[in-house]
């Protein structure tokens, strides 16, 4: 049995009439990257912001290595550290007071809160800014800001909620590595994302949230692995296949799905990797000459759609 | 508990950090202050006699204190404009998160904000210290003491108001109802004795702390010129006004402790 981080039990919340969450058992374990993916105002923040304390659950609990949420958030929030979706700085702050008196809520002598706050700026090319006002800074600076609190911070428990939105590429990679080590150095991490390259990176496990509810959980392979006919077989043949033919590779492959058009074959199966072999060898029965042979799995891409509701094929088009 | 010190320091320090950034706000308060003290007090301590027990009453000395503490009111009475500005921008949701006991949270933020608003008045009191002459350091320390009492009480008020209302507008609607309320109906412009000819007025004015608060600082001031015209014995005075900051204070920290949660601002 693994240890659990943050334990969701039967979790609800809702704002007025809206229901944000809808019932919501999820267990993060320890020491993992978890990554939490969802379509817009599917959930990810509510829970995010409940399990940091700021949200109360409407029904249900979260534990945080077994403290309670609602009846323990003191030592809750002596686990957990988040970096919000929107930026949070009074916009007469400047980065650096701002950052010093972090590192100092969370435990940093003034001596050493200056010393890593300086560290993690510089590190994030934040440096330069550092006497300006959070007005003046751009939207990618500000999020810097927002995660370079993590960095400073490295909380048990580190949720970031979409870290990267509006980094450029060179500090997206930058981040991931950063929030790797701190992966590495015992930190239990959440993120958030709507990025399936963020989410393939970076994830032990991802959970896909749609209108409140899990619908999907496992590592990014599994996941591609419970789609349906998820990856497609293309064979590029000559001559002509018979209906007959193309039945019996179907029942045989078990595919969801066949299609040919200019030649090409397209099989829609379930662990194609152990199928191609099969299909060549029927095809090489009937004499069917095989010019190619390619496998594409489904990217994460198809599993959100697959579990929000989007259709692989309408997608696909 | 040397964990918590640290933490309700650094907490409180979150409002005194902005101190420095509102130089603008200071400085037209200031000017308007001295604007009252230096012509209105002048023409109204001309206009105006009031004859009381302990013989004519010096009205421009007590103008001077009346105008200050209506200055320390709402310099404290903007604090929750801030807090409910901060609900709005999600300040409060990132609070909420940090590493600090709720009520060391909602103590450190009613403290500082308390603190931050008296260290603006801090000017004013000076001037009016100048203008009343007052020399003796008991008597200057008991000002301080009783001006951050204030200070305290009605920024844990607006603080609770701001949480319960969460709106920075109707937090603005309200605010400038009470300072009107608040102020008009108490002793700040007006001597207790002669309050007495409009009954309303005279109770309410009489269990406001504002007037205590004003009346007490006039005591502290000039015992001799102010003492036959408080609304109460200095002992009730004192009592009320730190009861007054006590009751605030926990009511902030009960709203921060129990009942808020973030999100406000969406
Ligand atoms: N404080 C709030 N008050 C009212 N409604 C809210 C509040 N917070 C969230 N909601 C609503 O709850 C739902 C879930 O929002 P949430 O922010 O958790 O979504 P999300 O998955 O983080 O979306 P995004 O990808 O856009 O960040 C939405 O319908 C949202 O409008
Ligand atoms: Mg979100």
């Amino acid at each position: 049995m693994r240890k659990v981080a943050v334990s969701i039990r039967g979790f609800v919340k809702r704002f007025g009439s809206v229901v944000a969450v809808d019932g919501l058992n999820l267990d993060i374990f320890d020491g993992e990257i978890f990554g939490f993916l969802g379509p817009n105002g599917s959930g990810k923040s509510t829970t995010l912001l409940t399990i940091a304390t700021v949200y109360k659950p409407s029904k249900g609990d979260v534990e945080v290595y077994g403290f309670s949420v609602t009846r323990e958030g003191d030592a809750v929030r002596k686990l957990v550290g988040i970096a919000f979706q929107e930026p949070k700085a009074l916009w007469v702050d400047n980065p650096y007071e701002l950052l010093v008196w972090h590192a100092m809520v969370v435990g940093y002598s003034l001596t050493d809160a200056r010393k890593v706050v300086r560290e993690v700026m510089e590190e994030l090319g934040l440096w330069e800014h550092r006497n300006k006002l959070f007005s003046e800074l751009s939207g990618g600076t500000r999020k810097k800001v927002e995660i370079a609190k993590l960095f400073i911070q490295k909380p048990k428990l580190a949720i970031f909620d979409e870290p990267t939105a509006q980094l450029d590429v060179t500090t997206k990679h930058f981040v991931w590595g950063k929030i790797r080590d701190m992966n590495k150095e015992g930190s239990t991490i959440i993120v958030a994302t709507n990025d399936m390259v963020e989410a393939e990176r970076l994830s032990d496990r991802v959970g896909i949230i749609y209108r409140g509810t899990l619908r999907a959980l496992g590592s990014p392979s599994e996941l591609k692995d419970m789609i349906p006919g998820g990856d497609i077989i293309e064979i590029r043949v000559e001559g002509f296949i018979n209906e007959s033919i193309l039945r019996k590779l179907g029942d045989i492959l078990e595919a969801r799905r066949l299609d040919l058009s200019n030649g090409v074959l397209k099989v829609y199966v379930n662990k194609g990797e152990e199928r191609i072999a099969t299909a060549l060898d029927i095809l090489t029965r009937e004499n069917i000459k095989v010019r190619s042979v390619a496998m594409k799995e489904p990217s994460l891409d198809d599993v959100f759609f697959y579990f929000t509701g989007a259709k692989l094929e309408e997608v696909r088009g | 508990m040397k964990e918590n010190i640290r933490a309700l320091i650094l907490v409180m320090l979150w409002d005194i950090r902005k101190l420095g950034r509102y130089k603008f706000f200071l400085v037209m308060r200031f000017t308007w202050f001295l604007v009252q003290v230096l012509i209105f007090g002048l023409l109204v301590a001309a206009m105006v006699s009031i004859r009381g027990p302990g013989g004519l009453l010096d009205y421009y000395k007590f103008y001077v204190i009346g105008a200050y503490t209506a200055v320390l009111f709402s310099i404290s009475i903007m604090k929750g404009h801030d807090v409910a500005e901060e609900l709005e921008d999600g300040l409060i949701d990132y609070q909420l998160s940090l590493p600090i006991e709720r009520r060391i949270l909602a103590l450190g933020r009613a403290l500082g904000g308390g603190l931050a608003s008296f260290t603006y008045s801090a000017p004013m009191l000076f001037v009016t210290v100048i203008v009343l002459k007052v020399q003796n350091l008991i008597a200057l320390s008991a000002l301080v003491i009783i001006s951050l009492l204030l200070a305290i009480s009605i920024s844990g008020l607006a603080v609770s108001i701001a949480l319960i209302l969460r709106s920075g507008d109707r937090l603005d609607i309200l605010m400038g109802v009470s300072d009107s309320l608040l102020v008009r109906l108490s002793t700040i412009f007006y001597p207790v004795t002669a309050l007495a000819a409009v009954a309303i007025y005279y109770y309410v004015a009489k269990v406001n702390p504002v007037s205590h608060a004003a009346d007490m600082l006039r005591y502290v001031a000039e015992p001799g010129e102010f003492s036959g015209y408080v609304v109460a014995d200095p002992l009730i005075m004192v009592s009320l006004i730190a009861g007054f900051a006590v009751a605030s204070t926990v009511a902030a920290i009960v709203l921060l402790d129990r009942k808020i949660e973030g999100g406000y601002g969406r």
